[in-house]
């Protein structure tokens, strides 16, 4: 029993990791949900067929969790390009208007309430901005990471004793590492609340750190 | 949506139903039900639960429960039935047959 309950938590704990590569927002909503719907299919397998059963769900689960990885990711980029293209459309009716709305109010409303809609327009159209610079940054270090991924891979494959597949496996398991804290918003949080100063430290020292890392591990190794 | 017909459902409920209703050719992950549910929330066709089922165990009552929208169920009748007259063409035109004995014994 005690041995049941220790392979089930184990595989929920490699799960609740795995989880990590979803796009944020949906791993904040889904997150503890999916982890215990896996909870409960990890015992059901065991109860039912033991070690067969869970490498059963095991397969089941990896397929799962490289579709809809690649779904979620998809959809998170689709929902970031109609925020660039809603922005750029927000931006070329300001310019237009020539901020009509600033300099004549709608009658309906006192100056007041026009002065406090201006004011959230504004920082809607700042935000936006910024989630924007936001994407382009992450596209552009996600090919580096790509990159630096193949790089590790060629200085495993310096290793005595480790095959093509596995040098390629450690490449892949370094890109995965460094999207993963770039990207990982807890992680970042983290350091911001070690004193890090802005988000985009942040992120670039969790970035830095797994660069350090990837290089180190295989170079002591040699 | 099926899965939710008759009741509501939390995750692991939804997972269970659609396997023993397509009698285990169809099984969802986590990833591709959640990821199903997001969108399915998203276009109103379905919404969460308020009500916890009475039940023996503390996860059942901690899930989060699912239920079809009014808007979602008639989506999912005007589907059955566009389907149902799909299969009667095909039925006419003797693709299939209802009464073979492999249909019916797998229902």
């Amino acid at each position: 029993m005690a041995r049941t309950s220790r392979i089930v938590e184990i595989s929920v704990r490699v799960y609740a990791m795995l989880i990590l590569v979803y796009p944020s927002t949906f791993r904040r909503e889904y997150g503890n949900e999916m982890t215990k719907v896996f909870r409960e299919m990890a015992t059901d397998a065991w109860r039912k067929r033991r070690s067969i059963g869970m490498s059963c769900l095991w397969c089941q689960v990896l397929v799962d969790l490289l579709s809809s990885v690649a779904t979620e990711h998809l959809l998170s980029l689709k929902s970031f390009l109609y925020d660039c293209l809603q922005a750029c459309t927000f931006q070329r009716r300001d310019t237009m208007s020539g901020n009509r709305h600033l300099t004549l109010p709608d009658k309906s409303m006192d100056s007041q309430s026009s002065s406090d809609l201006d004011l959230v327009a504004l920082v809607e159209s700042l935000d936006r901005r910024v989630r924007i610079l936001e994407m382009f940054l992450g596209l552009l270090l996600t090919s580096a990471f790509i990159g630096i991924g193949v790089l590790a891979a060629r200085t495993f494959s310096q290793i005595p004793n480790l095959t093509a597949i596995e040098s390629c496996l450690g490449g892949l398991a370094a890109t995965i590492l460094l999207i993963v804290l770039y990207w990982n918003r807890s992680f970042s949080n983290l350091l911001l609340r070690k004193g890090v100063p802005k988000w985009w430290c942040a992120k670039l020292v969790g970035a830095l750190g797994a660069v350090a890392l990837v290089y180190l591990i295989p170079t002591i190794a040699v | 949506m099926l899965a939710l017909a008759d009741s509501e459902r939390h995750g692991y409920g939804i997972m269970q139903e659609v396997t023993d209703k397509s009698h285990g050719t169809v099984r969802l992950g986590p990833g591709t039900l959640y990821s199903a549910i997001k969108r399915m929330l998203a276009a109103g066709l379905i919404e969460e639960s308020a009500k916890r089922p009475a039940s023996k165990h503390d996860d059942d009552r901690r899930s989060c429960y699912y239920r079809l929208t009014r808007q979602g169920r008639t989506i999912a009748k005007e589907e059955s039935h566009r389907l149902a007259a799909l299969v009667r063409v095909a039925e006419a035109k003797r693709l299939i047959d209802l009464n073979a004995p492999s249909i019916v014994g797998s229902n």
